[in-house]
């Protein structure tokens, strides 16, 4: 008990806490820089209302579920290479894969805005080859720009659960499949695939609601008219100065990502797995 | 399809998205770096090292970079500490709890930065603690004693207990057994869970972004500093610096682990 005791208060008092706390703020009277106790609904209210919001919101479950939907397509037959098919060095591209996405966040935002602008290198070379006639901004400012970037960034954090997941296959399933006289396709589509399943999802736990958190990324690279929710949170924070409102926000988007997620474990029938 | 037609297939394609998706923005940060034009772009303008002499006359960045090395050294060290004793408890004991405490203490892994930030924000406020160092090293903290616990849990959960207790037996006092039983034993991933912790620290912009008040930290430098054209080329040549440190830095944990965890014959995590 001795062991568990600092942790568990620590974490008590500055996670669990002021985490409740949001909650609790969330349905107090808040203004520009005023905030009292009460209990009402009008920051929800406020957000459900605003046809604005609710196109952020929208906006942010496109460009969040585009990006998963296109890590597992990118990272899946990585998984499957280093899972399945490496003997030795698979450790090896796994660190080289995750190192550089732990360091330097902002700045590889920011670099990624050098490689997709006007003068970056995509433009000179396509104006090179003749592709362009002058160089020109390649989906900068865009919401493709932000999911590229959200790739970028979590491309990782999809491979190692896959490969995880693949590595862990007993292969004597696999042979009495094959001594049985299933092609190599159906081998994949029967047993390899719905044994990586758990994988896939455990990728989808950890990456799905940190990305539903972003900011920095639609600021640096999506421009104003592509802001996700995190810019709007912060935007209350930092600038408007209402943070009820910023709370309620912050609670509608961890909300969001629950759903979601129960909703995912329930289509894919999941729960008979877990 | 043959095997090892498809070996070679993804083999490529890995090495392909790799060195594309993942390599292309440090390589192109740290080549032009050393571009001698005031925009980060091509055309090439010739070679320079202007940009690194600049960080050294800038006093505002040399102070963040200190802040920022200073509260990563004492997140780190208190969070070895509490970090290490939590995955004792995720690992020693049989009691019915464990479980619950694992997730008790990974549960802040799956939240957004950006409302644990916002949160401690709000509970600062209410506590009206002014905002300063000592709030973004215990903000930092309760991400980083997870973060620790995590990963030494995963050597721990292989470490023989029965061994400590023989120590015990013979005679030695508890911190006696800690420092020549188990210490020598989970010093490597001692060392690698502290160094992940500094980098993450050292990195974090999102938590300390809310509770940094007016205090400037490396991450929060760049952020403002982004807004500013004048500015790019030196965000560009103090990163490029910064990155191949925390590269090199990252490189020796990552080994240190590998290694250990080899020689416990187990797979990456």
């Amino acid at each position: 008990m001795l062991n568990v005791m600092p942790s568990f208060v620590y974490l008590l008092l500055l996670f669990y806490i002021p985490m409740v706390l949001l909650l609790v703020i969330s349905f107090w009277n808040s203004g520009f820089m005023s905030l009292e106790p009460a209990f009402t609904f009008d920051n929800y209210r406020k957000f459900f209302q605003n046809p604005n919001y609710l196109k952020i919101l929208w906006n942010t479950l496109i460009v969040t579920s585009g990006s998963m939907a296109l890590l597992f397509v990118i990272g899946y037959p990585i998984g499957y290479y280093l899972g399945r098919m490496v003997k030795r060095y698979g450790s090896l591209i796994l660190f080289l894969m995750i190192i550089p996405v732990e360091i330097g966040f902002l700045v590889r935002i920011y670099a990624w805005k050098i490689i997709l602008s006007k003068t970056g290198i995509i433009s000179s070379f396509l104006v090179h080859i003749g592709l362009l006639k002058e160089p020109a901004r390649i989906f900068l400012y865009s919401r493709t720009a932000i999911i590229l970037v959200l790739i970028h960034e979590w491309l990782p954090y999809v491979v190692i659960p896959v490969t995880i997941a693949l590595k862990g296959i007993d292969p004597s399933t696999i042979e009495a499949a094959r001594d049985l006289g299933a092609s190599g396709f159906t081998i994949f589509r029967k047993i390899i695939f719905p044994l990586s399943i758990p994988g896939l999802f455990a990728a989808f736990v950890l990456i799905f609601i940190p990305m539903l958190g972003e900011f920095a990324i639609p600021t640096i690279v999506g421009g104003s008219s592509n802001y996700m929710l995190g810019n709007i949170i912060n935007n209350q924070f930092m600038a408007a100065g209402n943070w009820g409102f910023g709370s309620a926000i912050g609670v509608i988007l961890l909300s969001a990502s629950v759903l979601l997620i129960a909703l995912v474990i329930k289509i894919s029938g999941l729960e008979k797995l877990l | 399809m043959n095997n090892r037609i498809l070996k070679g297939i993804l083999g490529t394609y890995t090495a392909a998205v790799i060195l594309l998706l993942i390599y292309l923005p440090l390589i192109v940060l740290i080549v032009f770096s050393f571009n001698d034009s005031n925009i980060s772009g091509l055309p090439w303008k010739g070679f320079t090292l202007k940009w690194y002499a600049q960080i050294g006359e800038n006093d505002v960045l040399i102070e963040s970079l200190i802040n920022s090395v200073v509260v990563a050294l004492i997140v780190t060290a208190v969070s070895l500490v509490i970090g290490f004793m939590a995955a004792r408890g995720m690992t020693k004991f049989q009691y019915k709890l464990k479980t619950a405490f694992t997730g008790y203490v990974s549960i802040p892994f799956v939240m957004p930065w950006m409302l644990i930030g916002l949160a401690l924000l709000l509970f600062f406020n209410l506590l009206k603690m002014p905002l300063s160092l000592f709030t973004v090293i215990i903000s930092h903290i309760s991400f980083s004693v997870p973060l620790v616990a995590v990963l030494i849990s995963s050597r721990l959960s292989k470490f023989d207990y029965a061994i400590e207790e023989a120590s015990r037996d013979l005679g030695a006092s508890p911190f006696q057994s800690f420092k020549l039983v188990t210490l020598p034993i989970i010093a490597p991933s001692f060392i690698s869970a502290g160094i992940f912790s500094f980098s993450w620290s050292f990195d974090a912009f999102y938590i300390t972004h809310f509770v940094s008040g007016s205090q400037v930290f490396f991450p929060t430098w760049i952020w403002s500093a982004l807004r500013y054209p004048n500015k790019l080329p030196l965000i560009n040549a103090v990163s490029a610096l910064i990155l191949v440190l925390q590269l090199a830095i990252i490189t020796i944990a990552e080994i240190i682990r590998v290694k250990d965890e080899d020689a416990s014959e187990t797979m990456f995590m």
